[in-house]
């Protein structure tokens, strides 16, 4: 009973003295937090811990004494918050700095006000509040973070397979970065629907984008030819420049059975020749 | 259990399966083609599996027995018109069925039979392509 008395107390500490504590921090957040004064207007920032203290207030009046939990509103306030602070690429830490500057400046309102117990109580509230709010802002910032890398990764996976047909019965797939067992899913499918549709004999698979071949490359290279070859084309590997071949034959990768050339053009010259269609002359 | 039609063109056989196959149907095609090559005497054989989207180890093992024994009754054997997604099953359980021939449709299956035929001193002799 007592502390309940005592958290209600220190609500109503708290707006009592709203406009001094919104000065206050304000003030501390521009001196500790400065970052953010560059992405938020003094009147934005001024309205925001307004809105900051407001729900302050109210978790205090309102939750379990001793215990108090940042509720619905001030997770809202600060993902509001961290996520702007992300777009504008604000560090976490600045973010972080601004939630506890809110505990320094409520600190210095209730050593003022309060003594003894009271105190002791009050202080313990406001640290515990305070740390959870800055632990929601970093939760948030990661969470926002792994959104823009997945995001970023599914741009690439998506743009990484063209299919492209350079002739008549011919495809060609240039492959370019890593090549790992989702790629080559991907890669995979684009490749048969590929073969599919324009009914081609010759898929080039062209690897001189590709920076590492090992063994594991090397294995989902040939489950690919191997796939095209069920389906009734033949697969030439192009692009082994002269750095891939070494690694290749120094690691024990074997691709027998697999045709190669060492250049697109050479690539080109025998699709032309395995489709069963003559080589445009020069001059054509 | 339907039955799957054996067609005999020159010296060839044609078996195109348009349905799904069980087990059992699958075993007893196998006989069929075979009894077939016995009785006519052909030199190719020719699977055309456009109309099979479901495909299993089994089925792929036996596919790959029938061309071997077709080849010991002396025909050559390819396979056209495997779709995509029975390509990725087969390849994920690991039967990249090397030894087979395999073809995009049946007019380049039959052009793939002649030449294998011809290779083999059979048949008409063809221009290699």
């Amino acid at each position: 009973m007592n502390e309940r008395n005592g958290s209600m107390e220190l609500a109503g500490i708290i707006k009592g003295k709203k406009e001094e504590i919104c000065g206050q921090w304000h003030k501390r957040v521009v001196r500790e937090a400065e970052r953010l004064t560059d992405i938020f207007s003094e009147r934005e920032l001024k309205r925001i811990i307004h809105d900051f203290v407001d729900a302050v207030v109210h978790v205090m009046e309102t939750n379990a004494p001793g215990k108090p939990e940042p509720d619905a509103v001030i997770i809202e306030l600060l993902e509001r918050l961290s996520k702007e602070s992300t777009i504008n690429n604000i560090s976490p830490t600045d973010t972080a700095l601004f939630v506890f500057s809110l505990k320094d400046t409520l600190f210095d309102l209730v050593q003022g006000s309060l003594s003894g117990q009271a105190l002791n109580d009050a202080i313990l509230a406001i640290s515990m509040l305070v740390d959870k709010m800055g632990l929601v802002t970093f939760e948030t910032y990661m969470r926002s973070r792994e959104g823009v890398i997945k995001e970023q990764q599914k741009a690439l996976t998506d743009a990484s397979i063209p299919v492209v047909k350079v002739w008549d019965k011919v495809l060609l797939l240039p492959l370019i970065g890593m090549i790992d067992s989702s790629r080559t899913q991907l890669m995979l499918e684009a490749l048969l629907t590929g073969i599919e549709e324009t009914q081609s004999k010759v898929a080039i698979l062209d690897i001189s984008g590709i920076p590492i071949v090992d063994s594991l490359v090397a294995r989902h290279l040939i489950m690919t030819v191997s796939a095209a070859r069920l389906m009734g084309a033949e697969c030439i590997i192009t692009g082994i420049s002269s750095r891939i071949s070494q690694t290749m034959v120094n690691l024990g990768v074997d691709l027998t059975g697999i045709v190669t050339r060492g250049i697109l053009a050479d690539g080109l010259k025998l699709a032309f020749e395995l489709s069963g269609q003559n080589l445009p002359k020069e001059g054509d | 259990m339907s039955n799957i039609t054996i067609l005999k063109l020159k010296d060839d056989i044609i078996v195109p399966i348009q349905a799904e196959l069980h087990d059992r149907s699958a075993q007893k095609l196998q006989m069929d083609i075979l009894q077939k090559i016995e009785n006519t005497g052909a030199k190719g054989l020719l699977i055309d599996i456009s109309g099979v989207s479901i495909v299993d180890s089994f089925m792929g093992r036996l596919l790959g027995e029938t061309a071997k024994m077709a080849g010991l009754l002396g025909a050559e054997t390819v396979l056209v018109g495997m779709k995509k997604e029975v390509v990725i099953t087969l390849i994920q359980l690991g039967m990249p069925l090397r030894n087979l021939h395999t073809a995009l449709n049946i007019e380049d299956g039959l052009e793939r039979l002649e030449r294998l035929k011809s290779r083999r001193g059979l048949g008409k002799r063809q221009v290699a392509l």
